[in-house]
């Protein structure tokens, strides 16, 4: 219980390291239900490499980087888009090079296909 | 029992935690109470909250609900049900007094001993119907007493909708219950039996309770977040007119950190 309660504190966080890189994407989750089928998000994109030189920021939605920076050691950049399904943004040193860090947003659904899922019971408390 | 069945959920879950598993666990641990209706009661603690619920095609099991479907459709899905009844559960947190005065506030003329009765569980059998859209939840269900316990019925309906803002999840819900003048006498009559000086007989009829319920969480991530939730059962007036009740309605509220496996 005591992991799970301080892998809960570091969830937030959810920035994915190789050695010294680091990625950090905000926000990390959309909420979605029958009533809100997707997530309108800007997401606010930072990294920090180890050393200074040409880093390029991916996600799973488009083959392209997103963007790309030159003999630089940090960047920043936002990212618009509609969401739907969980996917992640990584961060490499131009296309086909091994990832040096990832951020995954989370996507939660709160309505079910099997709606039984849904259902109350006067049971138990019922809170969750 | 609580403490090893949180152990043995907490060592099978990453088994049981994927996305498509018929397996539905979680678990919430705060402090919250349920008021008890009861004179001379206790209220019902909350500390640890467990959901363990288990899905198949047609069977399944939803925290001690039993039922099998037999209609899934676009519309709606339909289930024979089994439950146990939930107006027992005040019964298990009451206390034995000798009091001077009745439950009126009447004096009496030699101290007596005053004692809630005891009810049993009783098994209820019945159906189910379940529907939700861009409109919100619904869920409607009868059920009927098969343990020949009190021998009467219950209709229940409840609806919800959901609300998402960032982080945030708001469920507010509203239902009601109508209760059968068998159950409502049961659980809440006096026999002549029981009666004492300090007990009144009381016959229950029939009655309809209606409840308030709203659940928020906010969302450390898919799996964390801070659940908070409250709920207020407003007694139908033949349970809340019962000399062993002395409120007409039972207020619970929940507050703490909750996992979903």
């Amino acid at each position: 219980m005591k992991r799970l309660l301080a892998l809960a504190l570091l969830l937030p966080l959810a920035a994915a390291a190789d050695d010294a890189a680091v990625l950090t994407v905000k926000p990390l989750l959309c909420i979605i239900d029958a009533r809100t089928p997707v997530c309108e998000m800007r997401f606010a994109i930072a990294w920090e490499g180890g050393e200074k030189g040409y880093y390029c920021v991916f996600n799973e939605l488009e083959t392209d980087a997103l963007r790309c920076w030159g003999d630089a050691q940090s960047g920043d950049l936002d990212d618009a888009r509609t969401v739907a399904e969980t996917f992640s943004y990584w961060l490499n040193q131009g296309e086909d090079q091994p990832v040096l860090a990832t951020a995954t947003v989370d996507v939660l659904r709160k309505d079910s296909d099997d709606r039984r899922r849904r259902r109350r019971t006067r049971y138990v408390w019922d809170i969750l | 029992m609580r403490t090893l069945t949180a152990f043995l959920l907490l060592s099978l879950a990453p088994a049981l935690a994927a996305d498509d598993s018929p397996w539905r666990l979680g678990a919430a641990l705060g402090y919250g109470e349920r008021n008890n209706p009861l004179v001379q009661s206790d209220d019902v603690p909350i500390v640890l909250d467990l959901d363990i619920a288990w899905f198949g095609e047609r069977f399944f099991f939803d925290n001690g609900d039993l039922g099998f479907t037999f209609v899934d459709n676009a519309s709606v899905t339909t289930s024979f049900m089994a439950r146990v009844n939930s107006d027992r559960l005040f019964f298990g947190r009451t206390n034995t007094k000798f009091v001077n005065f009745d439950l009126a506030g009447a004096p009496l003329a030699a101290e007596v001993e005053l004692t809630i009765p005891d009810r049993d569980y009783a098994i209820e059998a019945g159906v189910e119907l379940l529907s939700d859209g861009r409109w919100g939840f619904l869920q409607v269900s009868a059920f009927h007493d098969v343990s020949g316990t009190h021998e009467g019925f219950e209709i229940d309906a409840n609806y919800g909708i959901g609300f998402g803002r960032g982080n945030w999840y708001i469920e507010p819900a509203i239902g009601v219950s109508y209760k059968s003048e068998e159950l409502n006498d049961y659980y809440w009559g006096v026999r002549p039996g029981e009666s004492s000086e300090a007990l009144p007989a009381y016959e229950a009829g029939d009655g309809i309770n209606a409840q308030v319920k709203l659940r928020a969480s906010y969302y450390f991530s898919r799996d964390w977040s801070f659940a908070l939730s409250a709920e207020y059962e407003r007694l139908n007036d033949e349970a809340a007119d019962s000399p062993i009740v002395d409120r007409d309605g039972v207020l619970g509220y929940f507050a703490g950190v909750a996992y979903r496996f």
